[in-house]
């Protein structure tokens, strides 16, 4: 295995200083890695494992557990459908659908789901790239997706 | 023209903007800059999640109104001609807003009469209501028809301003009569003057009412009156009593006595004590914890600093979801400015309590409710729950004394201690005391949250408060307490939302989600849903929960492809009852509690889908 890169280790010891008053932060700090990449990088548990002398499998427990954590880049867009009970009542699961059509035709779009975000008067509703899109019917989740595209950078 | 004082307010929680508020503030903003005798105030939501973007109108000259469903070009035209000019215009198909009247009834007769606010309750899409309410007035006096006032099924109701004096239960034929009665100076021989608001806001008294950002505007309306009551003149051991004898029960789920956890928690031996927040909503369709911490975050803060005081703690915990993060930001807040006003850190108000609080997020773990679960959580670890006993009021977090109260339950405590559990034990039914919020939502016509005495009706809540189902809809059952809930068919709608009540029944109030059923929702699918969840969101530990959710689920996707017979509908009973009796934690134990009531009302929907069994 490589040495961590020095970004990455200054990254990782900022985020450990800035929650050094806080005990039991292992969570507290990964939702700050998330929030920072949008997934928590392997290299940064590796160096995050040393810092806190944690073993790497302890937090990697924890990161698999938890839904709200991604192991993963998310790819350059993101869809995330909730699926609470009235989202579910009110179609969420065609609206699923088409997101995830939508992603394997495109590419480059991870769908998730939510448990309820307790808006539920504005069924079904869907975020994507963190826009709040609301009662979604099938233009609407059509509108939505192709919001998508043009984002898209050149390659 | 005089142009009147007073205050608007834009419901600005996580829903409100989601839907729009924000470009509505910033457009009434531009136009209160021009009249500094009119304040804008962003706050939380009144419950009328519905209605979102929507603003508060209580204006001196004016009707008080709640105006939704509102785009910022008709908050400018509103602004321009109501609350300038003094008369509504009617909504139309490019401002295709709702008006909704107060929900607050004045008592006094109006001296110079302006305004009449009416309604047709009945919902019957009465046309000529308005017209005849003009027909009894000088041009000069405005009529306003409002689709409700948080009510419904009270006939014809009017409102009079100045004072907001409110008849309801009229007749078509006694509404003429009504106004000169009330024009000529009297009080009205007819219908029935409406007293009191339709629902009973405690936990929720502040949302929708104040700044949920500012500390002035909670202190304002008697916050923090409770802890200086505390501190200056109770010991622990009264605080407790006064909570013991409120009746308050846990609003999270389980109905525990909250007065008994703090007594055990108190009584532990440890030295080292803790309080939690539990601000987990988990269950899908219940919002009424995100509004509260939302709409009133002080409100909470201030019950769990009470909950330490009493019990003995140090330090507090704050555990919100992730999927919040309007609430976090606003907890945050509160807590910053709760201790620079020092009613946090050491020596609260002068006393020798000393209290520190900490805000940690959840990650996504339905299980993580659960209290063992949520302490491990916020010790940093995965949220797998452990088997009680201990309880966490003897061993929780870091092995000391640890007291969990879910947020609801919390905000109702600063109004129990400032006014005495006498006071809210006479509230409620017997041994369900006290007011419950719950977010009603699914096939209703107003999707909201409702603060009601504990032992009001389901029929009420459903039909009175929330409207009822959309016209061409009728209902089967309700769906309370989330996927560890259960079922309420439309026969038993008489059933008072009582703890015990509920339970007769087979169902639960916990944490007062409903989710409201039409006639073409297949409960199977409804189940097969659930166990979705279920699934998910099982930790994995313990074998009935981890097997018994798979294998029903697979039982049920059986069954939906009509291969099923009954003999699979005999072996998910079997399952159902293994996983209830066998599982660790709560979450597995009531994983079927759905299933079962679905067993129980609506077997016909099984066997409709099973096919012969073949000899």
């Amino acid at each position: 295995m490589l040495p961590p890169t020095t970004d990455v280790a200054a990254e990782i010891d900022a985020t450990v200083a800035r929650f050094a008053h806080e005990p039991d932060n292992l969570i507290l700090i990964l939702h700050a890695i998330q929030n920072a990449h949008g997934y928590v990088p392997r290299e940064s548990a590796l160096v995050l494992s040393a810092r806190l002398g944690v073993p790497l499998a302890r937090i990697y427990e924890v990161l698999t557990f938890y839904h709200y954590f991604r192991t993963a880049p998310p790819g350059e867009h993101t869809v995330v459908v909730c699926n609470g009970t009235s989202c579910w009542l009110n179609g969420s699961a065609e609206v699923l659908a088409m997101a995830e059509a939508h992603a394997a035709h495109e590419g480059e779009t991870r769908v998730e789901q939510v448990r309820c975000v307790g808006c539920c008067a504005l069924a079904p509703l869907a975020f994507a790239d963190k826009k709040i899109y609301t009662h979604l019917d099938t233009a609407r989740t059509a509108d939505m997706l192709a919001a998508l595209r043009p984002q898209r950078a050149p390659r | 023209m005089m142009v009147p004082s007073g205050e608007i307010r834009v419901a600005m929680d996580s829903g409100g903007i989601a839907a729009g508020a924000s470009a509505v503030f910033e457009t009434l903003r531009d136009l209160c800059a021009l009249h500094p005798q009119i304040r804008l105030v962003a706050v939380g939501t009144p419950g009328m999640c519905y209605a979102d973007p929507q603003i508060e109108v209580l204006l001196d000259g004016r009707a008080n109104l709640h105006i939704g469903n509102l785009k910022p070009e008709s908050a400018r035209l509103i602004f321009n001609e109501f609350v300038i000019r003094g008369h509504m215009p009617a909504p139309n198909e490019v401002h295709d807003y709702l008006i909704l009247g107060s929900r607050n009834p004045g008592h006094a007769l109006p001296q110079d009469l302006h305004t009449i606010v009416c309604a047709d309750t009945m919902q019957a899409g009465d046309e000529d209501l308005l017209s005849l309410v003009r027909a009894c007035v000088p041009p000069q006096i405005d009529a306003i028809e409002v689709s409700d006032f948080g009510f419904y099924n009270r006939k014809f109701v009017l409102q009079f301003f100045p004072g907001g004096l409110m008849v309801g239960d009229l007749s078509r034929d006694e509404i003429a009569g009504t106004v000169h009665q009330v024009l000529s100076g009297g009080m009205p021989k007819t219908g029935c003057v409406i007293k009191e608001p339709a629902q009973l806001r405690i936990a929720s008294r502040n949302c929708g009412v104040i700044d949920p950002e500012s500390l002035p505007a909670y202190t304002g309306r008697d916050g923090y009156a409770g802890l200086k009551r505390a501190l200056n003149q109770m010991t622990a051991h009264e605080v407790v009593a006064e909570i013991s004898m409120s009746g308050l029960r846990g609003r999270g789920g389980a109905g525990f006595p909250t007065g008994k956890k703090w007594q055990l928690t108190a009584a532990a031996a440890s030295t080292q004590k803790y309080v939690i927040c539990n601000g987990d909503e988990g269950d899908p369709g219940a919002f009424m914890d995100r509004s509260l911490l939302e709409s009133d975050p002080h409100t909470v803060l201030e019950g769990l600093i009470l909950a330490a005081y009493a019990v003995g703690a140090d330090t507090g915990y704050f555990y919100i979801r992730a999927e919040y993060p309007l609430a976090i930001q606003r907890v945050q807040q509160a807590v910053a400015d709760a201790r620079a006003a020092g009613y946090l850190g050491e020596n609260i108000l002068g006393s020798n309590f000393s209290f520190e609080v900490h805000v940690r997020l959840g990650a996504g773990a339905y299980v993580c409710g659960e209290e063992t679960a949520l302490i491990a959580s916020i010790e940093g670890k995965r949220g797998s729950p452990h088997a009680r006993p201990p309880y966490p009021s003897e061993v929780g977090l870091h092995g000391a004394a640890t007291c969990i109260n879910n947020v609801e339950t919390l905000a109702s405590v600063p109004e129990i201690v400032r006014r005495g559990g006498a006071w809210y034990a006479a509230i409620g039914d017997g041994k369900s005391a006290g007011t419950k919020v719950f977010a009603v939502s699914g096939r209703i016509r107003r999707t909201q949250l409702v603060e009601v005495p504990m032992g009001t009706g389901l029929r009420q809540v459903v039909f009175d408060l929330c409207g009822g189902l959309p016209a061409d809809k009728s209902l089967k059952a309700v769906q309370t307490g989330g996927p560890s809930g259960g079922l309420v068919p439309e026969h038993l709608l008489s059933t008072p939302l009582t703890y015990e009540a509920m339970a007769e029944v087979g169902s639960i109030i916990g944490s007062g989600g409903m989710i409201i059923l039409d006639n073409t929702d297949s409960m199977v699918k409804l189940i097969r849903f659930y166990l979705s969840f279920n699934t998910d969101e099982s930790c994995g530990k313990c074998a009935p929960c981890r097997i018994g959710g798979f294998q029903l689920a697979k039982l049920y996707d059986k069954l939906l492809a009509r291969q099923a017979n009954e003999a699979d509908l005999a072996q998910i009973t079997r399952i159902a009852n293994a996983m209830k009796y066998a599982s660790l934690c709560g979450l597995g134990k009531s994983a079927p509690s759905p299933l079962f009531a679905t067993f129980k009302y609506f077997r016909h929907e099984y066997e409709e889908l099973c096919t012969e069994v073949i000899a």
